[in-house]
């Protein structure tokens, strides 16, 4: 036995650890009882039995994602083959819409950032940014926002989040913080987390939510929201949310330390290691650069996956990266549960499924496409502090376009609203993966961050419902038609 | 009425007179399914007798049908690379007991182990692994035994000489579906408990032998100091923490202490809830032992029925101790206690079972997947 094996008896009684390890197995049990029950059943007036089996697989797909019993991946993967299985579509149909160019295009961006993260580039940025701020605590805070911010435009705001953390930790115990011990130990990982956040939903790049909203929208109406579209759109909400993390950082929380001159000896002198930017770290750059320019200028033609695989291919011309790099950095994964999550959207809409669910939810809001865009910002903005970002534009995206077309919202607006809601979760753990990182180096608990945090939310629902109010139209965006 | 308990008891002490062809060991069955090691002894007042197709032990003008089981011929044979099966087993019936690194303490003190089989001879056999479970496998086809014990011998590392039955313990467990006991030091850290059922062992032994702290010192100076009382009682109370109930045991000896000592440590070990087990090796001639200790009977039958009795109050399981033809079990102390233990004995009868045992080899393991985890740093 390797001696990095740690041998952990459990000592409950037997009756709870059986019941503890089994429940899994029952719950499927359970599931697969309910939904062999509802296959027995006749389909509701008004929707069709391809359209009603479309509903039971969405509701099957809704429960995994939600509580996470499989991999979101694997549900993915569920909802490419169940649809085929009980008869809502033949096999050929939904494994080519597993091949949407929006699954490309995350494909490409994650593994720029990948290329980003091992040439040392987004560290070399990262620590750039961070350098400079002397002895004042605020400067630094507001500097690790920055930082966090501006990366998450560009690159994944988990892998940000990833890339901060040691900063940030070797920040804290250079000024001697320790766990608990004081405010400032806190707000260091605080605003690392809620930069992250804010950065997320500025751009196409800094999440997989925001193509995948893109891209059910597209496969729903074929309408498209480009690369500078989206950037546009959400810069006031980024401003707006950036401002009020700053002010809450710094005055809801007390800043407990009079300077951080070592911090900055340390940062000055991680950034002297860097040394100067190998030929990697050029390319990279360069090539970033080129595909953000081709992305604004040919973003509809011939389209964002093609510029993202292209740009990678560039990559491996100039050996920036290897191969065996993007097996370590990327997660693929996340691209098995797009896949399926387009796939579903798909489904539920060819069959009728969705506009069926969409007449039951406005029967149930009575009809009112105000009321209908509150409730769906606010269930994504709950929801995601509980599941996966992704998972809730999985699920909420298609029943919220279906819902809002008869009701005169435009799609694009709802799209919009759910996928930066369903990024700015910031209270618990698993809201998102930058809040889970930074509770993991136990500085603060939830408690600390609570009220903040549901502060914050406000906020963001206010500035979502502003920009979308008087900025969105400009860009030709009218939530309310 | 026979006393089922004592005549076991006094076998131990008089033995059978030889009975031509069948060697120097052989077991009995007595009633009620109580096994008996007996040695020859020429001037015993017990023989067997054949009548029929049967046998009887007959003794001071009484007589019990009697079952004899005798060495396996298995023994004879070789394994695949060429030892003798008796060389690296002993068969006890029920179970099967060995020292697969060396000579046992007690073997080290120049006797011949009863348990394990073992002498104080030097090891020249250096045998693999692979060279016990083929052994175990040939003997296991003659002789369906529920339990194979391992003991590891005097060692004075921390990990009280787990390491070292670890590989075997694991390689048992990979190819036979048998249960496992190992009787070790006690570990200078709890985590090698952990490690010790996790490898695949269902029964521990921690043997004090000796319950007077300052006895067990003068009579084990290298244990007294590489271990310390002590820590056998802290290892023993980890150890049924982590071991099913009944599994965690400790020998002690009669005649190494007086007896009132060995009363207080079946009070100590039984509010632990460790069961202990009381063995009663009739001193050697040739032994320290003889000149210190004439055991009499009639101050050892109580000693039994006391056991039963402390057994009973706590509710300690006596599953795990089932058939040991060289010690008196806690349960067999019922024939002097007249408990009837109705259930203890239809459970030990039923695990003797093919069934049986398959049952207990199967609940032990599942067991042992519920509450083992092994995480990787």
């Amino acid at each position: 036995m390797a001696d990095t094996t740690r041998i952990l008896i459990d000592t409950r009684p037997l009756p709870v650890i059986l019941l503890s390890k089994s429940y899994r197995y029952l719950v499927f049990a359970l599931l697969i009882a309910v939904v062999s029950y509802l296959f027995t059943l006749s389909p509701p007036e008004g929707l069709s039995p391809q359209g009603y089996r479309a509903l039971i697989v969405f509701g099957l797909c809704v429960f995994l994602w939600v509580t996470q019993m499989l991999p979101l991946a694997i549900t993915g993967l569920l909802a490419i083959v169940a649809p085929p299985v009980f008869g809502v579509l033949p096999a050929k149909d939904t494994f080519a819409l597993f091949g949407h160019e929006t699954v490309f295009f995350i494909l490409g961006v994650f593994i720029m950032a990948a290329a980003m993260m091992k040439s040392g580039l987004s560290t070399r940025v990262a620590l750039k940014l961070l350098r400079g701020a002397g002895s004042s605590p605020k400067k630094l805070l507001f500097q690790i926002m920055v930082a966090a911010t501006l990366l998450s435009f560009v690159m994944s705001e988990h892998a940000v989040a990833a890339m901060l953390f040691p900063i940030a930790l070797e920040i804290s115990r250079a000024l001697e913080f320790v766990p608990y011990g004081g405010s400032y130990g806190r707000l260091l990982f605080l605003s690392m987390a809620w930069g992250c956040i804010v950065g997320g939903i500025g751009t196409l790049l800094g999440s997989g939510r925001a193509p995948l909203s893109v891209g059910i929208l597209y496969q729903m109406t074929g309408e498209q929201i480009g690369f500078v579209q989206w950037s546009l759109a959400t810069l006031p909400v980024v401003i707006m949310t950036f401002t009020a993390a700053y002010f809450m950082i710094t005055r809801y929380f007390s800043v407990d330390v009079q300077s951080v001159a070592e911090a900055d000896r340390i940062l000055s002198e991680k950034n002297r290691l860097q040394g100067k930017p190998s030929a990697s770290e050029w390319f990279i750059t360069v090539i970033f650069f080129l595909t953000v320019v081709a992305w604004m200028k040919f973003g509809t033609k011939p389209g964002l996956a093609v510029i993202s695989i292209l740009s990678v291919v560039a990559l491996f011309v100039f050996k920036a990266v290897r191969w065996k790099d993007l097996e370590e950095y990327v997660n693929w994964g996340v691209f098995l549960m797009y896949g399926g999550a387009l796939c579903l959207s798909s489904v539920m809409d060819k069959t009728g499924a969705g506009p069926y669910l969409a007449t039951q939810v406005i029967q149930g809001v009575g009809g009112n496409p105000l009321m209908v865009v509150i409730i769906f910002t606010l269930v994504a903005l709950v929801l995601t502090e509980a599941i996966s970002n992704s998972a809730v534009v999985a699920i909420m995206t298609p029943v919220a376009i279906s819902v809002c077309i008869p009701l005169g919202i435009d799609p694009k607006g709802i799209t919009l609203l759910i996928a930066l809601a369903s990024g700015l979760g910031n209270a618990l753990p698993m809201s998102t993966p930058a809040m889970a990182i930074a509770f993991s180096a136990g500085y603060f608990k939830l408690k600390d961050t609570l009220v903040p945090a549901l502060l914050m939310s406000f906020f963001s629902v206010l500035a979502l419902l502003l920009a979308g109010k008087f900025w969105w139209p400009v860009l030709g965006i009218h939530i309310l038609k | 009425m026979i006393n089922i308990g004592l005549v076991k008891l006094d076998l131990f002490l008089h033995g059978v007179q030889p009975v031509s062809g069948w060697g120097k060991d052989f077991i009995l069955v007595l009633p009620e399914n109580t096994w008996v090691a007996v040695s020859p002894n020429e001037d015993s007042p017990y023989r067997v007798k054949k009548v029929g197709s049967d046998y009887r032990l007959e003794f001071h003008e009484q007589h019990l049908p009697v079952k004899p089981i005798l060495p396996p011929s298995v023994n004879q044979q070789t394994t695949s690379s060429g030892h003798r099966v008796g060389d690296l087993l002993h068969s006890h019936g029920g179970f099967i007991a060995a020292a697969p690194r060396g000579p046992c303490r007690f073997a080290k003190s120049g006797f011949d182990c009863k348990y394990c089989g073992s002498r104080g001879e030097p090891v020249t056999a250096h045998f693999t692994n692979e060279d016990f479970v083929d052994a175990l496998r040939l003997l296991l086809q003659e002789t369906p035994a529920e339990i194979i014990h391992l003991s590891s011998g005097f060692v004075e590392t921390e990990d009280g000489g787990m390491e070292q039955l670890e590989s075997l313990v694991r390689e048992i467990r990979k190819h036979l579906n048998i249960l496992i006991s190992v009787d070790v030091m006690p570990p200078a850290e709890n985590h090698w408990i952990d490690r010790t059922y996790a490898a695949g062992v269902d029964m521990v032994y921690y043997d004090l032998d000796v319950f007077d702290p300052v006895l067990f010192a003068a009579t084990y100076p290298e244990k007294k100091q590489a271990i310390r009382h002590e820590r056998y009682l802290e290892a023993l109370q980890y150890a049924v923490k982590i071991f099913p109930g009944g599994a965690v045991t400790s020998h002690l000896v009669l005649g190494l202490e007086p007896l009132a000592s060995t009363i207080k440590g079946i009070d100590v070990l039984t509010d632990l809830g460790v069961v202990p087990l009381i063995t009663f090796f009739p001193p050697h001639a040739a032994g320290l032992l003889a000149e210190r200790w004439k055991p009499d009977l009639k101050e050892i039958i109580p000693i039994y029925a006391y056991l039963y009795e402390k057994i009973s109050e706590k509710k300690l399981s006596t599953n795990w101790i089932r058939q040991i033809d060289v010690v008196l079990t806690p349960l067999e102390g019922r024939h002097f206690a007249g408990g009837k233990s109705r259930w203890q004995v239809a459970m030990k009868n039923f695990y003797h079972t093919s069934v049986g045992r398959k049952a207990a080899y199967g609940w032990s393991a599942l067991r042992r997947k519920l509450r083992v985890k092994e995480v990787k740093d």
